[in-house]
């Protein structure tokens, strides 16, 4: 067997996320990969961790890794495409809260300048980081743009 | 950016352009603020060279931080081991990096990690076959074409175990570094790690590793795996396998790292973790 046979073997295997069927070692690999994809996600995503729970918010980590695999060396370019992948499967969850709060979420954690989303949902977005449940209405009709500025150094998001 | 480059450059001559000694610590994000009010003695800092690919307030305090102390660049994507070709984008963002933050090294993994266009983000063992061997020395030496310098690589953890091997890591590593003039990072726990997991002593690795090759080691806390014997080089608790005895048989007055990656304690503990490790090899 030679070099490149045997990384496609571990590759295709690995990439198959299905702990169950695998040897313990290549199970090592495949936990590593998938929890760090976890954590990344959930740290970068705060705002749909919380809405959608720890269950539901796994489902569609696990499916965007399934689907789309990590096509980049720099993992942000994956963990960004998350409201990318939403979008596309808007079909399959026919959230729209998801899919805003996502954008959201990329703007806080990516330093992004601002991105436009129903009336509401920035404190829909907010109620949600600050733990509470949220009670916010949204306003189907109207929109905001939640924008990111800077006091002394630090970050903030406002809503107009 | 201008005025910034140019303060660097200024204070290059003064603390930031010293070479790394002693014990350093890693450079992570939740404890930005603290080291660069001087909340830790580290003397070196390791950066993750991916936590950096995007712009953004990280690279103001960065800079800042080179200002006052040397750092060293540390990757997980460069896939040294891998067949497929380098990722040009990446490359390319690297070397600004490079260029704008001057590191004294840059280092990653004798590892692969991407392959057929999918990347693992996880480092796993290259066979070390004259093939890998071959295909190491190639990568290598077109990487350090790229950077006009030595790339740094360093020993990881290995769970698997391929047959019909050439070589044994330590003359894997060898041949490699002579072939290319490629430096060393010895991971100190990663060795210890998979040694204890194939239930063998490490007594031998050590006194064969070529110690002149070795520019700076990592030490690290592991964990078990759950519902095996198998230990994981999980980065998410302070060194405990004696690593202070090892470094002072073997590699006194080397730079050590304290490389922390889950479960990140604040600076304070870090620091007092770091300190333990400074007096356990003698107080560098
Ligand atoms: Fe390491």
């Amino acid at each position: 067997m030679d070099y490149k046979d045997i990384l496609d073997g571990i590759s295709e295997e690995i990439t198959s996320l299905s702990p169950e069927d695998s040897m313990l070692n290549l199970r090592v690999y495949k936990n590593n990969i998938f929890n760090l994809n976890i954590d990344l996600f959930k740290k970068n995503y705060p705002a749909v961790f919380s809405y959608l729970g720890e269950r539901n918010f796994i489902f569609f980590v696990r499916k965007l890794l399934m689907d789309e695999g990590v096509k980049s060396p720099n993992i942000n370019v994956f963990i960004k495409s998350f409201t990318m992948f939403l979008e596309k499967n808007k079909g399959m969850h026919k959230d729209e809260n998801l899919l805003e709060l996502s954008k959201i979420d990329k703007l806080w954690s990516y330093n992004l300048s601002e991105v436009t989303v129903r009336k509401g949902m920035f404190k829909f977005w907010s109620q949600l980081i600050g733990g509470h449940t949220p009670v916010a209405e949204i306003n189907r009709s109207e929109v905001e743009i939640v924008f990111s500025y800077e006091v002394n150094g630090s970050r903030y998001l406002s809503a107009k | 950016m201008q005025l910034q480059v140019k303060l660097l450059e200024k204070n290059a001559l003064l603390k930031g352009s010293q070479k790394i000694e002693g014990v350093g610590l890693g450079l992570r994000f939740p404890h930005f603020d603290d080291i660069l009010n001087n909340k830790t003695g580290s003397p070196w800092f390791e950066v993750i060279t991916e936590d950096f690919l995007e712009e953004g307030p990280h690279h103001k305090k960065l800079l800042q931080l080179r200002e006052v102390a040397p750092i060293v660049f540390h990757s997980i994507g460069l896939n040294v081991g891998g067949v497929q070709e380098f990722d040009k984008d990446y490359l390319s963002a690297f070397k600004k990096l490079y260029n704008k933050f001057q590191p004294q090294y840059i280092s990653d993994h004798l590892c692969w990690s991407a392959h057929n266009g999918t990347y693992h983000h996880d480092l796993l063992p290259v066979p070390y076959t004259h093939e890998g061997l071959s295909n190491a020395v190639s990568r290598v030496n077109y990487i350090q074409d790229y950077f006009s310098r030595p790339l740094v690589l360093e020993n990881i953890t290995s769970y698997l175990d391929y047959k019909n091997s050439d070589f044994t890591e330590i003359e894997f590593l060898k041949e490699l570094s002579k072939k290319t003039g490629c430096k060393l990072l010895l991971d100190i726990t990663n060795v210890i790690i998979n040694h204890k997991n194939n239930n063998e002593p490490t007594k031998k690795y050590f006194d064969d590793f070529p110690v002149e090759n070795v520019v700076y080691c990592h030490v690290s806390g592991v964990k078990a795996t759950e519902g095996s014997t198998l230990i994981i080089d999980a980065h998410n608790s302070a060194y405990g396998f004696n690593e202070d005895v090892l470094i002072k048989k073997y590699f006194k007055n080397m730079p050590i790292l304290i490389e922390r990656d889950a479960n990140i304690p604040t600076l304070a503990e870090l620091e007092e973790e770091r300190l333990r490790l400074k007096e356990g090899i003698g107080g560098l």
